[in-house]
């Protein structure tokens, strides 16, 4: 925490808080800002608001009981966080999942890689004072909230990927309704960028703001889209693949720019790039099993694994250890995407001028579920 | 002895579990025996580069190295491996066991592409070790989170203070001797 009394500043300069409750925080995040007229000096981000202490609720919770509390990291890309848990339960087993199982976990993914882009695409435009495109980006993220919905029963926690493959199989109908509605969206994403490119505020609000150099953003931790936008190809689906993306064929989406416009664009890239994926995947999905046996209670060997998965605002790890004695997690690590990518925010949002300060802050599209676990 | 069945009641779950546990250790020891051996030349190559400083290490599947160092070197292998073009600090976690803290580095190389978890053993006593904030700037929040949750200092570190919990708390929550309070109701 940040005492306001006790920072110091010189003749001119002025502590400005922004936050905790704050419509472009996307949460409970408070950045505190010093700063000299319009612009800022320091900015010293206060965390901690929505922490649950959801790594030491995973000491005191059987692995099955812990699934359900993965989904409460990244709340808008809940299927995304039960992906690691899952792979990490099976590393420590070993676990071999169904085919049919993997080519589900990649479409879900993928899905709720869409929907997170959607949804950022929709704040982003609301951070920058374009609130018409946030109905848009929820409009459209609706449709694919109805296909997760389909297979999960749920619209925004889901608990669907589970050690073993998934947890039910796909319901009848729901490979039309997913092709239907794949083929549909890409003429909604036309509006977007007659929205967004022929808007000349938009583009002056972006352009050149936050840029960052690659090195710097691989040195400050940045993963993600962020660090696509900065023109390093690194994508965890190809670079250490996991499931079946190394049979999928795929673009790495980068940008050479490595500001706030690239970030966007690498998104809006992105959600194409998933497009086709999902299709890819819906082509050659196999008929069998979608889940391995697994025992009920599980227990797995003593042993330790770090699992990554790319999700859609970066790396998402879990490091897990087991005793092999207990029935809980021995001790459980989470490294999340937000958490790392808030923690270089400083760096590029320094030495702006104040509104670019939430440019940029739009632009790292972070979850403070994530960030305070 | 604290629960049968997952569907139990979990009232008393929380008081019980940290107070049996801290008597487990070495849980990691068993997997490099049952695996098959993987092949790997950046594991090689760090074996070679560090000889002297590593105390154990193994592979756990494909890309995934460990190796087990002393806590007071952890500052020159952290340099050694920046050297060896691994970049990228995923994550640092604090782990507790019976008779001693571990300080686990995460650390990718992205033209390698090999993930090498480098695991730093620290005495329990005096939980101290040296911060990586001036190999990784990455280090800091990591660092500062391991000290907020688990209580291990951080020397050299330009700024540690609780990140995730309030100023006020008292203790470090994911210590296994941390007493959960119990419930209200």
């Amino acid at each position: 925490m940040v005492e306001i009394s006790k920072i110091q500043t010189g003749p001119n300069e002025m502590i400005l808080n922004l936050g905790p409750q704050h419509p472009s925080t996307h949460g409970v995040c408070r950045l505190v800002l010093r700063t000299d007229g319009e612009k800022v000096l320091n900015i010293d981000p206060v965390i901690g608001y929505l922490h649950r202490g959801i790594e030491k609720l995973a000491e005191n919770r059987t692995y099955i009981q812990f699934l359900p509390l993965t989904d409460r990291l990244d709340y808008v890309a809940a299927m995304g966080n039960n992906m690691p848990y899952a792979m990490a339960i099976e590393e420590l087993m070993e676990v071999e999942v169904p085919e049919r199982g993997e080519y589900i976990r990649v479409i879900m993914l993928e899905l709720q890689r869409l929907a997170s882009h959607l949804l950022f695409i929709g704040t982003f435009g609301a951070d920058l004072g374009a609130w018409t495109v946030l109905m848009y980006g929820f409009r459209e993220r609706e449709r694919i909230l109805d296909l997760l919905e389909m297979v999960s029963g749920g619209r925004l926690l889901y608990s669907y990927i589970y050690p073993g493959g998934v947890r039910y199989d796909l319901p009848e109908g729901f490979v039309e309704k997913c092709r239907k509605t794949l083929k549909e969206l890409p003429k909604y994403f036309e509006d977007y960028n007659d929205y967004f490119y022929s808007n000349e505020i938009f583009l002056k609000r972006c352009e050149g703001v936050g840029v960052l150099k690659a090195e710097d953003a691989i040195n400050l931790g940045i993963t993600g889209p962020i660090l696509r936008a900065c023109g390093a190809p690194n994508d965890l689906r190809k670079d250490d693949p996991y499931s079946i993306y190394d049979q999928l064929d795929f673009k790495v989406i980068t940008e050479k720019e490595g500001d706030t416009l690239a970030r966007f664009n690498v998104r809006m890239g992105e959600i194409y790039e998933s497009i086709n994926i999902i299709n890819q995947a819906l082509d050659s999905l196999p008929e069998g099993d979608f889940r391995a046996k697994v025992p009920k209670v599980l227990k797995p060997p003593p042993g330790a694994v770090y699992t990554r998965t790319e999700a859609p605002r970066g790396e998402l790890s879990i490091y897990l250890l087991s005793d092999g004695e207990s029935k809980n997690p021995y001790r459980l690590k989470i490294r999340s995407p937000s958490f790392c990518n808030l923690s270089a925010f400083p760096f590029f949002a320094e030495g702006d001028i104040l509104a670019n300060v939430v440019a940029n802050f739009a632009g790292i599209d972070i979850v403070l579920g994530d960030v305070d676990r | 002895m604290a629960e049968e069945e997952p569907v139990e009641k979990p009232e008393e779950r929380p008081v019980e579990e940290p107070v049996e546990r801290p008597a487990v250790e070495k849980p990691e020891e068993e997997p490099k025996k049952e695996r098959p051996v993987i092949k790997s030349k950046v594991f090689d190559e760090i074996k070679e580069t560090l000889k002297d400083k590593i105390v154990d290490s193994w592979i756990m599947s494909e890309r995934r190295p460990f190796i087990i160092i002393k806590g007071e070197d952890i500052l020159e292998v952290a340099k050694t491996l920046v050297g060896m073009e691994f970049d990228h600090l995923s994550a640092i976690s604090g782990v507790e066991y019976g008779d001693r803290m571990e300080c686990a580095y995460h650390i990718w190389s992205y033209s390698k592409r090999e993930l090498v978890t480098v695991k730093a053993v620290i005495s329990k006593d005096n939980p101290e070790i040296d911060s990586l904030t001036p190999v990784w700037k990455s280090a800091d929040w990591h660092e500062r989170e391991t000290y907020d949750l688990m209580g291990i200092v951080f020397e050299g570190h330009p700024d540690l203070r609780r990140i995730l919990l309030s100023d006020d708390f008292k203790g470090h929550p994911l210590r296994k001797d941390f007493e959960l309070t119990e419930k209200p109701w």
